[in-house]
């Protein structure tokens, strides 16, 4: 039986879940001055974006899925040893990313100059370094 | 233009609109500290991003075939090439930062009309700047 359709529109509903849940993280925790949480927050909107990835462009059929699944487990180490680059740029990017919305939270409620643009810099720097890392292009 | 491309065109617009809408709403209900108010419009204004990119490309979600899945051979780029992707590159860059001053400005008054209109001039930035770089909208 095709399940490819079933995994794409379930892939998207999940991932777009995280990904708001995560955009309300980073959201919320900016204003509270919180710049850990924030970049969990981008974390779990990266996460969501995967899985709808995945869902959309690579698993099929629901033997892929186990098959991905079981990969998952099995090659955990390798597959981040294999990508560390990417994940050095995703950390890197996020955090920077988290740290500049922060920061404009608080350019918003009390504005200063040099504040905004450093996190004007940091969100740009930061979403195009994690960009690459994810999708391997800056934008 | 065909009858074709003015519905795509039209939709594109329509979507983004929403899009930005909702992009403007779930800021002013982070900046008043409302998580539920604000993960049910950031769901909307992610739909409204998924929806406009299926009209643009096809496809709600950027991809590349598994076996592509390396860095060699793939078209990373770090800087614009072209003279026109430069130019594109700048004056979307201008518009998106200008946007990005607009919802600040925004936001500090709590003003969702503003903030509106700072998040379609932003996220028009961000249309043109990917223009530039891809020759796709989003």
């Amino acid at each position: 039986m095709d399940y490819s359709h079933s995994i794409t529109a379930a892939s998207l509903v999940l991932g777009s879940i995280l990904a708001a849940a995560g955009f309300t993280l980073v959201g919320i925790s900016s204003f509270a001055g919180e710049p850990l949480m924030a970049a969990s927050g981008f974390l779990s909107f990266v996460l969501g974006y995967k899985i709808s990835w995945y869902g959309t462009h690579t698993i099929r059929t629901m033997e892929e899925l186990r098959n991905e699944m079981e990969g998952a487990r099995n090659q955990f180490f390798g597959h981040v040893e294999r990508n560390l680059g990417n994940y050095a740029l995703i950390t890197l990017g996020l955090g920077m990313a988290a740290h500049g919305t922060t920061l404009f939270a608080q350019v918003i409620t009390r504005f200063q100059t040099p504040e905004a643009v450093l996190s004007g810099l940091l969100c740009t720097t930061g979403y195009m370094l994690a960009h690459e890392g994810v999708n391997e292009v800056l934008i | 233009m065909t009858r074709g491309q003015l519905k795509k065109h039209l939709s594109f617009s329509l979507s983004m609109t929403f899009t930005s809408f909702f992009l403007a709403f779930s800021s002013l209900m982070a900046r008043k500290g409302e998580p539920w108010m604000m993960f049910g419009a950031t769901l909307l204004m992610w739909s409204g991003y998924l929806v406009s990119h299926r009209i643009e490309t096809g496809r709600f979600i950027d991809g590349k075939p598994v076996e592509d899945e390396t860095r060699e051979g793939k078209d990373s780029k770090v800087l614009p090439r072209g003279r026109d992707e430069v130019i594109g590159s700048l004056i979307g860059g201008a518009v998106f930062i200008s946007g990005m001053l607009l919802g600040t400005y925004g936001l500090h008054q709590l003003n969702l009309a503003i903030t509106f209109a700072a998040a379609v001039v932003f996220l028009t930035g961000y249309v043109i700047m990917h223009y530039a770089g891809t020759g796709e909208l989003l």
